[in-house]
């Protein structure tokens, strides 16, 4: 998750890598000096346990590395967005045109944040299914893998077909509510809906 | 393994009473709300309308016996799990697919556009259809014991289509019960087409399933079990031609709706299906996958189970408690429902 691929001492927090399993090294590294270790051991000097020290039993480091980033990055985005959000209504009474553009298009932030979380916990795992007692490749069914990946085109084919359901249903009810019985009322002038 | 006095025992046989509760509660409680899908195509854009309002109220939390029945089966029989679930990969696989189409379904017909409405009223009931047809052939692939020659799998799809016949009379006893003027007449028709179609398939499993073992075979047909058993298929029959009077009792009068024995046919299905779970129950007892694993091979080790007994002895109070509430306050008629 750190991206730190040897034991140091005042390790840094790398903000931005492209970790390289193959190499066993980060290329293009931008980090915050010895920031890892005060997280971590609450000491800018202290030592940080590098993924040698597990041998081979370690996970992918990229997905992991960009997953994790992904989850906190939308989450300060998030946090970010909402306050922004809370200081105009408390100055304006409304949101300005543009903010709530921005909010039509963080529909699915929170969704990515969790999805990117989970991946940092499943992908983190590995290869263990549970932690230091069996691994996934032992757990896995034997169940044909053609069979399996049928299924989970099946899914994602669904998936894909429901979620473009989804946003078009929310935006007709979106509109629907900005025309219909609150229209004159609405504090969000209905325009802003319109091109979104 | 027999003396019931040791936990490792008696937990595996409570665990498989509160499994085959579970399980049958979803049979008739699902199957009645699945069979009104089936059902959605014949009627007209009105009906539709008061045939979903009429398992409004209900059809999601019918679903959350499969959730127990399957997390029952994970947590206390995890060997059993592994087997069956492994071998019924592919029919459950479609089955949440299609539960999942319908669930959406469900919400959408009503809240998309309304020229959108048939689309997504087709979707519920293609959903319905395929999981009630991947529920049927899990039934018929379990009872010839996961083989998958052709003989199996031409059973397991017969199977398939009588159970959609089952839901259907369900959905329909349902609707009779639950509806009043043309829907209702519509009703008490579809229930009599589906009546027979079911005894057929009731018929058919009840036949073939001794023959797919010696075990089962001997258990029903020896003596004094023959004249001990003869009751279930004497009453299901019976049951069968209860329900075929009264449907003909509406079907002549001319007006039905508020005939007092309109939740008879409905009763006696669901007392049908009651028989049949327990036949098949009994057939395949004190196995969990016919002739290969017994529940006491499944099992999780005993102080497993008895933290897990704790957990289902708060939950399943909780469940029933809701079920029998939430069925109180929707009693009586279904009317139109908005949003």
């Amino acid at each position: 998750m750190e991206g730190l691929w040897k034991t140091e001492r005042g390790a840094p927090l790398l903000l931005f890598a492209l970790p390289d399993d193959s190499e066993r090294a980060n290329h293009f590294e931008l980090g915050v000096p010895g920031m890892a270790s005060l997280i971590l051991m609450h000491d800018a000097d202290g030592e940080l346990r590098g993924i040698d020290a597990f041998g081979d039993k370690h996970p992918p480091v990229a997905p992991l590395f960009v997953a994790f980033r992904v989850m906190v990055g939308v989450g300060i985005l998030m946090l970010g967005v909402s306050w922004l959000g809370a200081w105009q209504m408390w100055r304006r009474r409304a949101p300005a045109a543009w903010l709530a553009r921005v909010l039509v298009a963080m529909t699915f932030a929170g969704w990515l944040a969790t999805v990117a979380g989970w991946y940092v916990t499943e992908v983190g795992r590995q290869p263990y299914l549970v932690y230091g007692v069996r691994t996934t490749a032992q757990a896995a069914s034997n169940v044909p893998a053609p069979v399996i990946a049928t299924t989970l085109a099946l899914y994602v084919a669904l998936y894909a077909a429901l979620a473009m359901a989804y946003v078009s249903v929310l935006f007709y009810l979106a509109r629907k509510a900005a025309y219909g019985k609150h229209q004159g009322v609405a504090s969000v002038h209905p325009s802003q809906f319109v091109q979104a | 393994m027999t003396d019931l006095s040791q936990p490792d025992a008696w937990l595996p046989l409570v665990f498989l009473g509160l499994m085959g509760i579970s399980m049958m509660a979803y049979v008739i409680l699902d199957g009645f709300d699945l069979g009104v899908g089936i059902l959605l195509r014949r009627a007209d854009d009105h009906e539709k309308d008061i045939m979903i309002a009429s398992i409004g109220p209900f059809w999601d939390a019918n679903e959350t016996w499969l959730v127990l029945g399957v997390g029952i089966l994970l947590v206390a029989f995890p060997m059993a799990h592994g087997v069956i679930l492994g071998e019924l990969y592919f029919p459950v696989a479609l089955m949440l697919a299609a539960l999942i189409l319908r669930g959406v379904a469900f919400d959408f017909r009503v809240k998309a556009r309304a020229s959108h409405k048939h689309a997504w009223n087709m979707a519920f009931y293609g959903g319905s259809i395929l999981a009630t047809g991947a529920q049927g052939m899990m039934i018929g692939l379990y009872i010839v014991g996961f083989r998958h020659g052709t003989p199996q799998i031409l059973f397991a799809m017969f199977t398939g289509l009588s159970l959609l016949a089952g839901y259907a009379l369900l959905g329909a006893t349902w609707l009779v019960m639950k509806t009043e003027g043309g829907l209702q007449r519509k009703a008490v028709t579809w229930a009599r087409g589906s009546l027979l179609l079911c005894a057929l398939g009731v018929a058919a499993v009840s036949i073939v399933t001794p023959l797919v073992s010696q075990h089962i075979f001997d258990k029903w047909f020896s003596f004094p079990n023959l004249l001990l058993l003869a009751p279930i298929p004497l009453i299901t029959a019976g049951m069968f031609v209860l329900a075929d009077a009264v449907l003909r009792r509406l079907q002549a009068l001319p007006d039905a709706d508020a005939h007092s024995l309109c939740w008879l046919p409905f009763a006696a299905t669901a007392g049908i299906f009651l028989l049949a779970f327990n036949g098949f129950a009994f057939s395949v007892f004190p196995y969990l996958v016919v002739d290969r694993m017994s529940i006491w091979q499944a099992a999780s080790a005993p102080e497993s189970l008895k933290i897990i007994l704790f957990g289902v002895a708060i939950v399943l109070p909780t469940i029933i408690g809701y079920t029998i509430f939430s069925y109180r306050v929707f009693w009586g008629k279904a009317r139109e429902l908005s949003y």
